[in-house]
């Protein structure tokens, strides 16, 4: 939970500048949150006060309870425990990497934490499986692998620490189209397995109409937006004015809606959008004749 | 280390700011030169004279020119005392066995004066002439030395470095960061320990140093980059009247000093 959070870069200094400039919200146990705005909208800024990398300049941070800014002599504690809880996994993130192995990168994480070398082995194994890494790579040197793979160690790194929330920032970028997909299927099944919250910033509108339920939209050190994600996405004005483009579905919709073809809004996944556009045809005699049959196997 | 001044640059148009940097270059040598072959008071005083003359030139405050030189007070204060105890000659006072001599007092009071204009100096260098500028000077001033001397590729050399300086800053903060939030923690423990901690750190920032470098060699070949011969420049450089009322200024300066100096 954050409240009232303000952030200024070299407060003192020459370079001074308001990053976050009053920023309130509450991300509840097992969401899985979106957070979208354009370059230099304080996305990243705003996550690294999540684990207290960042101490704010004025506001709260409150994870699970614990005030991690709250004055008293057991602040380093506190933070420590933020950090537990909260994973980060920063931009591109397999360039922090640097063990001789695999194994020994994602123990980096667990054995700062103290835990006795057998639990450390069986966090790695499980943080491996997690973002689908076969065990035979364990040994490997990290820097032998595809970046697609690197990501996925890095990521493995922080899930190795069992956090309770995950926040990934631009996760997927730089990734192969296949390696994208992989990723995002590995999030979601995060979520809905072992019930992480999880917060994706990204500005691929597409990524995020995929994969999240609600969606958060910084401008300017400010919340422009926050509600479910298909609410959000209807907001087109809003979403132009902070240089990003709606989901290409929801685009499609949109469009479909202004030419007079009866869709429903709120419409975000390829597979939805499908049913509703052949649900429109059987109604127009017009397309019944076109239409492939349904037991055509690849009818799309 | 934030302190130093020396390798730091205050932007700005004061008249020193202005002067081709070939010129400060050299005359900062010279005024080194000077500066270890004069020995009397009097030779010191007016070589003071002549950088607070410059100092308000070049429109810096005085106080910030003297909080520069905080980084090699313990320099100072260890040059004055070996010097006061070390040096034989008339005992000025005892402590312990060692023995305090007039001749180590003024040779010491001396090489500190000395380390001071120097430091003072060779900051006023820096702190009024960009580092491109700079470069640009010393590559001018090499170029004389013909083609054993591979005078653009050392300053292109030296820009480059220059260029990094802050991107690699970012990069280490960013990274420390990373590893912070899978529990390193780059604060605690005794030396060994932290300096050990550091690994997490160097190793990253190391691979993408050489990554960068890599991508910006390529990237310079794609536009034909092939070293100084026969290149033209954005910046030209350009001697005028400035340059020689302070060349004239320093002149004077030499004369008086080595004068005094009799």
């Amino acid at each position: 939970m954050i409240q009232g959070l303000h952030h200024v870069y070299d407060e003192r200094g020459p370079g001074r500048r308001d990053s976050l400039r009053g920023i309130d919200l509450a991300i509840g146990d097992g969401e899985l949150v979106g957070l979208a705005g354009p370059t230099g909208s304080g996305k990243s800024t705003l996550v690294q006060h999540f684990n207290g990398l960042l101490k704010p300049t004025a506001g709260r941070v409150v994870v699970d309870g614990i005030d991690l800014w709250a004055p008293g002599p057991e602040q380093h504690r506190r933070l420590a425990e933020a950090r537990r809880r909260v994973g980060l996994v920063f931009q591109f993130p397999e360039q922090q990497l640097f063990e001789e192995t695999v194994f020994a990168d994602i123990a980096f994480g667990p054995r700062n934490q103290g835990l006795p070398e057998d639990e450390v082995d069986r966090r790695v194994r499980e943080a491996m499986a997690l973002v689908g890494l076969s065990p035979e790579l364990a040994e490997r040197s990290p820097f032998s692998l595809s970046g697609g793979q690197m990501r996925r160690v890095a990521i493995a790194g922080v899930l190795a620490m069992r956090p309770r929330t995950l926040v990934l920032d631009e996760p997927t970028a730089g990734l192969d189209p296949q390696g994208r997909a992989e990723l995002l299927a590995h999030l979601r099944r995060l979520h809905r397995e072992a019930g992480m919250t999880i917060v994706l910033v990204s500005h691929d509108m597409d990524e995020l109409a995929a994969l999240v339920e609600r969606v958060i939209v910084l401008r300017d050190g400010r919340v422009a937006a926050d509600g479910p994600a298909a609410e959000v996405f209807a907001r087109r004005e809003l979403l132009a004015a902070c240089a990003l483009r709606p989901p290409a579905v929801a685009e499609l919709m949109a469009e479909l809606r202004q030419r007079g073809v009866p869709v429903p809004a709120g419409v975000l996944s390829v597979d939805q959008a499908e049913s509703e556009l052949l649900a429109v045809a059987d109604r127009l005699p017009l397309f019944r004749a076109s239409r492939p049959p349904a037991s055509g196997g690849d009818g799309r | 280390m934030r302190d130093l001044l020396i390798g730091q640059y205050v932007p700005g148009d004061s008249a020193l700011h202005r002067l081709d940097p070939r010129t400060k270059i050299v005359l900062t040598v010279v005024y080194a030169i000077v500066l270890f072959m004069v020995h009397r008071w009097a030779a010191y005083a007016v070589m003071a004279a002549a950088t607070v003359a410059a100092v308000a030139w070049a429109r810096l405050s005085p106080v910030y020119m003297l909080r520069g030189l905080r980084p090699v007070l313990l320099l100072l204060a260890l040059t004055l005392v070996l010097n006061l105890f070390v040096v034989p000659g008339d005992p000025l006072a005892r402590v312990g066995p060692l023995t305090a001599t007039r001749e180590g007092l003024e040779l010491g009071l001396r090489l500190v004066a000395r380390l001071v204009l120097l430091v003072t100096t060779a900051s006023l260098l820096t702190l009024t002439t960009s580092p491109i500028a700079l470069t640009d000077g010393i590559e001018a001033l090499l170029r004389p030395l013909g083609r054993r001397v591979p005078a653009h590729e050392l300053a292109m050399m030296m820009s480059i470095a220059l260029r990094f300086i802050p991107t690699l800053a970012e990069e280490a903060e960013r990274i420390m960061k990373a590893q912070m939030a899978r529990g390193a923690d780059f604060t605690r423990g005794g030396p060994l320990q932290r300096a050990r901690g550091l690994v997490p750190l160097l190793v990253p920032l190391f691979i993408s140093a050489f990554r960068r470098a890599d991508d910006l060699a390529l990237a310079m070949e794609a536009r034909c980059y092939r070293g100084g011969e026969g290149r033209t420049r954005y910046r030209e450089l350009r001697l005028g009247g400035r340059d020689a009322v302070a060349a004239a200024l320093l002149l004077v300066m030499v004369i008086l000093a080595l004068a005094v100096d009799r």
